[in-house]
């Protein structure tokens, strides 16, 4: 077990670098050249030349990639934006990256309480009205776009839950941890609390249905194959009660492809929160990347891909193991 | 595709379902211009913002234009966008998986290690860093939207050639003296086309919503184009007190996936038989 996750974590490695030197050079191809970012349009040939230099951008780019990355790694730096001067681009991703992963979580929550039981009495109640009402809404699901449903989740119940942002700008909350629920709590503050929750429940339920219909889907099609095997049978002829043979023989089987999904949905929630996020103007990671691609402003562009990117890859790493967790069958062989 | 899931697939109700709503889309998509009397572009300052009426069916947009000849002549370039996309997609993503699979060594090392790279990215990430790479347009959008599903395809195509090569019409192609290409591209693909299909017309849809996200962001189709990723981000912005916009641009976009959706369902069963 430890080895295989030594060797996972390893191979991560090259992964990482050759993913975070892509997104680099897609960012600087996406981002405004940062000598005329800082001359405007009066720089002489001459300026030109000495920002350039300064700003070492003279050098090979692969060179360049690796100042920038050592820059990372030892000092959890990520640049300065030549844009808006001053901004340091690792402050921004410490106040961005907290909500988004409230979000996330919130929405991975709601997906798993309310898909994991649906596709399960799915597949318990096959060919009822209860498996075509959860899978009609599961396909509506994975249909419809969550801006749209953020749309209409805003034209529906604005009128009783706040639609914009995390918090009413007129509370003052001290950033302890930055996770803004964590810290409501740590102030003791219930009203604040409150708030946050409730700022937190659209935004969360647009979010949750692509990986609630996933959910759904493949937790009814597991429970179904293994209604199906033949232990159940042999459980069902031994003259075991309904409700035993499918709680205690059926439901843990059928959780193991549910876990595989896990990684593949968070890969869904952090896409899908970037257009969740600038429908209710959530101040996450998703905003912030889409404010700086509009800036043209290549060093946060690129922080919040690396940022969003490596989340992503470490999210994936820890559902492998899990699964090799709860699965022991695979734990060797899966490489 | 044999006659036995031609039959499969025309009792699937749902899937002939999807198929109506597909069909009725693209019909009116392609005749809007003998429908209705406005031009998609044509602004109207007198009428801002109306309600759906006998005049303008879906009402007005926040620049006098017509909903209903934009929600259609959208439907044009949303179709296209998803269809061109998934093209561009299988175009490289087939021949990848395919040789990966049927070479195996170096190159199946570098297809998979690349398809690897590509999905450790969440789509949407990688496809606003593709757009915002190459700036605004039609084309940019159907690279940016048909790159992220390359992955998809070759994954798909290597599984398949990996699992075929080994079965004993290949080994008669071979032993009859084909050249690898032609035994790999005559023989093996065509045989690993059923799953393709069903991805493809699954991959109609997502290119769709990837698209609509990215021109929602503002990051699709130049501004003013009649698209529905783009009329939703137009619609947004007066949403609270005109929500007729919004809504019926969202709305074409969920019908047109869920039909394909249930379209691309009812191939599966149809072309896999197992897979119910």
């Amino acid at each position: 077990m430890i080895s295989y996750v030594a060797r996972r974590l390893l191979a991560a490695v090259p992964l990482l670098f050759i993913v975070s030197f892509g997104v680099f050079v897609l960012s600087r191809a996406g981002g405004r050249d940062p000598v005329d970012a800082i001359l405007g349009e009066k720089g002489t040939p001459e300026a030109r030349e000495r920002v350039t230099r300064e700003l070492g951008l003279d050098r090979p780019l692969l060179v360049q990639y690796g100042i920038y990355l050592r820059g990372i790694l030892t000092r959890g730096d990520f640049g300065e934006s030549y844009i808006q001067r001053g901004v340091k681009v690792t402050e921004r991703i410490q106040r961005r990256f907290p909500p988004t992963v409230e979000l996330t979580v919130a929405a991975m929550f709601l997906a798993i309480l309310l898909g994991l039981p649906s596709g399960l009495l799915s597949a318990v109640y096959k060919s009822t009205w209860v498996d075509y009402l959860s899978m009609t809404v599961s396909l509506l699901g994975v249909s419809i776009p969550v801006f749209w449903l953020g749309l209409l989740l805003i034209l529906a119940f604005g009128g009783w839950l706040p639609v914009g942002g995390n918090l009413d700008p007129t509370i003052d909350i001290a950033a302890r941890t930055g996770f803004l629920t964590i810290d409501c709590v740590l102030a003791g503050n219930a009203r604040a609390l409150g708030n946050a929750l409730a700022h937190l429940v659209l935004p969360a339920a647009a979010l949750a249905t692509i990986p609630l219909a996933m959910t759904a889907r493949i937790a009814r099609a597991s429970m179904l194959e293994v209604l199906g095997s033949d232990y159940i049978r042999t459980a069902r002829a031994k003259g075991l009660r309904g409700s035993a043979v499918v709680l205690k023989h059926a439901f843990r089987n059928a959780l193991v492809p549910v876990v595989t999904l896990l990684g593949l949905e968070f890969g869904y929630l952090l896409g899908g929160a970037v257009l969740t996020e600038t429908v209710f103007d959530w101040p996450g990671m998703g905003t912030y990347l889409i404010e700086a691609v509009f800036q043209t402003d290549s060093v946060q562009i690129c922080g919040a891909s690396l940022v969003i990117a490596v989340t992503f890859i470490a999210a994936n790493l820890a559902v492998d193991v899990l699964y090799v967790w709860i699965d022991p069958r695979i734990r060797y062989e899966r490489s | 595709m044999n006659a036995r899931s031609w039959r499969t697939l025309r009792r699937h109700k749902s899937a002939m379902a999807g198929l109506l709503t597909l069909a009725i889309l693209t019909i009116l998509s392609l005749s809007v211009g003998f429908l209705s009397p406005y031009h998609p572009r044509q602004m109207d300052p007198d009428r801002l913002l109306e309600t759906p009426s006998a005049r303008h069916l879906l009402g007005t947009d926040d620049a006098g234009r017509d909903v209903f000849t934009r929600l259609f002549y959208g439907g044009r370039v949303s179709l296209v966008i998803g269809l061109a996309a998934v093209g561009l997609a299988m175009l490289a993503g087939i021949p990848l998986g395919a040789m990966a699979g049927y070479f195996g060594g170096w190159v199946d090392m570098t297809v998979s290690r690349l398809i690897e790279i590509m999905l450790a990215l969440p789509t949407i990430l990688l496809a606003i860093l593709i757009a915002a790479s190459m700036g605004k347009g039609m084309d940019t959008l159907i690279l940016a939207v048909g790159i992220v599903g390359v992955p998809q395809f070759a994954r798909q195509v290597r599984g398949s050639v990996l699992a075929l090569k080994e079965h004993e019409f290949v080994l008669a192609s071979r032993a009859l003296g084909s050249s690898p290409w032609r035994t790999l591209f005559h023989d093996v693909v065509p045989n690993a086309m059923g799953p393709i299909i069903v991805l493809a017309t699954l991959g109609v849809g997502t290119a769709i919503l990837t698209a609509a996200g990215l021109s929602f962001l503002g990051l699709g189709v130049e501004t003013g184009t009649p698209e529905w990723g783009a009329m939703l981000h137009e619609g947004r912005r007066v949403f609270r007190s005109s929500p007729h916009v919004a809504v019926f641009s969202g709305l074409a976009i969920t019908l047109a996936v869920l039909a394909i959706n249930l379209f691309g369902d009812g191939l599966r069963d149809a072309l896999d038989p197992s897979s119910k």
